[in-house]
């Protein structure tokens, strides 16, 4: 793999060749579809287009770098799309109807997402709930709070606050696509470099051997959907941006395409194995495909069709990996 | 100052019903690698699990103390900053990690103690190179575990335990996955530990490691230690007998109905899988009970799931049964032909905790013995009536949840889904185990009375005793084979134990 974060492994070739094949194959994946939009899709190579791209890539991008530790530490959060809504459409009401200085809002909006994240995780580290239904419920309440507290309008909000975001760009960037680099690189390095960041991968790879090891696995569980929920937080902020509002009806289906690019990338749904590289990986193929489909004028629910047959030959693909390395292996 | 290191004084375990472990005193001194022997269900993990702190002892009872310091540990990491390693049978690695991250997993080394706690991955692979170093080994710190082979995991775990530093270093059968070499290199290991200083608890069941590892013994029989000595005052022999005791249980005299010119109902040739299972071959005639005796991990339950069709592993080898060849065997082709299994694992595999004692009997029934397409209140009522009068278990109604019911009765009416469904051939997987003595006898019973009403049956045991006193012929099996075949008339509980010990020798 491309992306393995040691690079002194020395496993036996065979090994070696099937590993890189999964890194490759994506990134092969993704530079064929690269060439063939660029053949076939009117303006899909030009600069404008592509950072384009980058923008709504960062849209689900951020989120999908903390889903990578939750999926990694065997957990799952489908609520981040409405958390993104409840942020935006908080940052309205704050801003304009309670008159709180903007920066003030921004920070009750972290405050809120981040809280929420840690609630998540609470719940399955001290009571057991699994995160897949308790995320399911706040899927529902954080989106009906957040239409409740707008009363489902958008709240505009001046676009002169938000800085360099007014333009969108800051030396020629789009301001959500440098959170994403930037969120890319805290992520990873936090993942690989950190005691706190591996033990992650312990607590998903083998939970009885991580307490048995002395390893603090509730504190584990909460703050990886802590970290998921402030990037809910950052996401919606940078959405209200551009759109210059409090929108309570953003951030649809948002969950799937940042789990979609985790399992893409190769993160393995039993947890313990996975990493932020390959979710990159995984959102700019699922962002290049889109914005692709869009300039071929694919039909939107034809979209829809071909990402979520995307996901599960990916999930096929990894199950068959599996089972091909256990019978290697006995 | 006194030399001893580790005491256990007046410990008891009571899990429900059940005294696991009853007034254990045990001592351990500096440098002394004392073998803990016993057979299964004796009481050894138990307080392997009571001196590693997964497990308290029963609160009326005494204490562990370490040197002299009453200790009593909450979690396995309290002991183990106590200085107690385990190394244990199932495995603490997490596969997707490093070696070298599995070896310090839970106190990987920071480059500096304050701040975001950097992994200082040299500090990480110098601590993993010196542990395994001291072990001899030579694997790549870098390498996944989940990659390596069971023997490598084995000494991973050792090192693992090493790390620490342990004061006192508990073994639970850390030969079991390795070769003969692999083996004289780990007792050569404990044997510079001890030197070292540091005391060794070795649980084992290979009565020819003893003598060449351990400095004494300890025998724990029903939750009792009954002996403790050192080794060489004992022969391997003595030990055996020491270890296996006498039979315990009444021997009622039981009706044989078996002779060896009944019809062969059953007959596997060369059963094989990839690791576990090496050429099986056997017959069982009608009317038999056929025991088959062997430690854990020997390929019993193997055998009974490569026959019954639920084996995951690729299985050569030909089964025949009521004289036809069964090539595609399946667990629904295997009970339409009248062959029925009872798990080992009656918890997850054997009961529907949340249905009802009357469910759980008929829900094989259904399609078979009662072909009605829709489910017949009456005629099921009745079938479930017939049962739970039949097996005597112990229920206030159909309809009570069989989660609610003790093991024994729960065992019942895993055998009774089999009768209820018809069938000519039952293949039990330690039906006895964890189950109190008089729901035993009424198994052992019910064992016999199929047999003469023409139902013939393969039981597993890890008792020799009850082996001994069902079974028309008992299979000793080991590493995989059939190492002898012994007649129920001369399967004796030390016969038995004898030739199982030799196959691990």
């Amino acid at each position: 793999m491309p992306y393995r974060n040691d690079p002194k492994v020395q496993l036996s070739s065979s090994f070696k060749i099937m590993k890189e094949w999964d890194g490759l194959g994506l990134f092969g994946s993704l530079i064929l579809l690269f060439i063939i939009l660029s053949v076939t899709a009117p303006n899909f190579l030009s600069s404008e287009n592509l950072l384009n791209v980058l923008q709504q890539a960062a849209f689900f991008g951020i989120i999908a770098f903390a889903m990578t530790l939750v999926i990694v530490a065997g957990e799952i959060d489908v609520s981040v799309g409405s958390s993104v809504a409840l942020s935006s459409a908080l940052l309205g009401v704050l801003v304009v109807n309670l008159h709180f200085p903007f920066w003030l809002g921004c920070i009750g909006v972290m405050v809120y997402s981040t809280t929420v994240g840690a609630f998540a995780g609470w719940m399955r580290a001290r009571f057991d709930v699994p995160s897949f239904i308790s995320t399911l419920a706040l899927y529902l309440s954080l989106r009906g709070v957040a239409k409740l507290i707008t009363n489902t309008f958008a709240i505009p909000l001046n676009a002169t606050q938000f800085f360099y975001w007014k333009s969108g760009k800051l030396f020629g960037f789009p301001v959500a696509a440098i959170y994403m680099v930037l969120a890319f690189f805290a992520i990873s390095a936090f993942s690989t470099k950190t005691v706190f960041g591996r033990t992650i991968f312990a607590v998903g790879g083998n939970a009885k051997a991580a307490v048995i090891s002395g390893i603090n696995v509730k504190s584990v569980r909460i703050f990886v959907f802590a970290l998921t929920g402030a990037m809910a937080g950052i996401t919606g902020l940078l959405q209200s941006a551009q759109l210059s509002s409090g929108n309570p009806s953003i951030g649809v289906g948002l969950e799937f395409d940042a789990i979609s690019a985790v399992i893409i990338g190769g993160t393995s749904l039993m947890g313990g194995k996975g990493s932020v590289f390959g979710t990159l990986l995984g959102v700019l193929l699922i962002a290049v495909l889109s914005n692709g489909m869009v300039l071929l004028g694919v039909n939107p629910y034809a979209q829809d069709v071909v990402r979520g047959g995307i996901v599960l030959g990916a999930v096929l693909i990894s199950v068959l990996r599996r089972n091909r390395m256990k019978r290697k292996v006995s | 100052m006194s030399n001893v290191i580790l005491k256990v004084r007046n410990v008891s375990k009571t899990y429900g019903p059940i005294r696991a472990l009853v007034d254990v005193d045990f001592q351990l001194e500096r440098g002394e690698v004392r073998a803990l022997l016993g057979k299964n269900g004796a009481g050894k993990s138990t307080l392997v699990n009571l001196i590693s702190g997964s497990e308290q002892p029963d609160s009326d009872s005494g204490g562990i103390f370490v040197n002299d310091v009453k200790e009593v540990w909450s979690t396995p990491m309290a002991a183990r900053l106590a200085g107690i390693a385990v190394v244990r049978q199932e495995f603490s690695l997490v596969s997707g990690l490093s070696v070298a991250e599995n070896i310090s997993l839970g106190m990987w080394p920071k480059k500096n103690s304050k701040g975001i706690g950097v992994i200082d991955r040299e500090k990480m692979n110098s601590i993993a190179a010196k542990t395994l170093s001291l072990i001899d080994q030579d694997i790549p710190l870098s390498a996944e575990v989940g990659d390596l082979s069971l023997a490598q995991r084995q000494l991973i775990e050792i090192a693992k335990a090493l790390a620490i530093n342990p004061k006192i270093l508990i073994l639970d059968e850390p030969t079991s996955a390795l070769n003969l070499n692999e083996v004289n290199n780990l007792l050569d290991l404990v044997r510079r530990l001890s030197a070292s200083g540091i005391s060794v608890i070795y649980v084992s069941h290979r009565m020819q490691e003893i003598p060449r590892v351990a400095d004494t013994l300890s025998v724990l029989r029903d939750g009792k230690i009954i002996e403790t000595n050192l080794v060489s005052n004992f022969s391997i022999d003595q030990v055996a007998r020491l270890v296996a005791g006498e039979s315990n249980l009444e021997r009622t005299q039981i009706e044989k109905t078996y002779n060896s010119t009944n019809e062969v109902v059953l007959s596997v040739r060369n059963l094989k899988n990839e690791r576990t299972l090496r050429g099986i071959s056997f017959e069982l005639h009608d009317r038999e009970v056929l025991g088959i005796a062997g430690l854990l991990g020997s390929g019993r339950t193997e055998i009974l799931e490569a026959i019954f069709g639920t084996s995951k592993e690729k299985i050569d080898g030909e089964v025949v049964i009521f004289n036809k060849k069964q090539r595609k065997r399946t667990s629904r082709s295997m009970l339409t032909l009248g062959i029925g299994l009872t798990p080992e694992d009656r918890r997850d595999l054997g009961i529907f905790p949340l249905l009802g004692v009357g469910e759980n009997i008929v829900i094989s029934a259904r399609g078979r013995s009662i072909k009605e397409k829709y489910l017949r209140k009456k005629l099921e009522n009745n079938l479930i009536d017939r049962f739970i009068h039949r097996l005597q278990i112990a229920t206030s109604s159909q309809s009570q949840l069989i989660s609610s019911l003790s093991g024994g009765n729960q065992q019942k009416a895993v055998i009774g889904r089999l009768l209820a469904a018809d069938m000519k051939i039952l293949l039990l997987d330690e039906p006895t185990r964890g189950i109190d003595i008089s729901s035993k006898i009424q198994i052992y019973n019910l064992i016999r009375d199929l047999a003469r009403d023409g139902v013939s049956c393969i039981f597993i045991s890890s008792e020799f005793e009850e082996l001994s006193q069902v079974c028309d012929r008992v299979l000793v099996l080991s590493n995989g084979e059939i190492i002898e075949t012994i007649s129920g008339l001369e399967a004796t509980p030390e016969r038995l134990f004898a030739s199982t010990m030799r196959g691990v020798l």
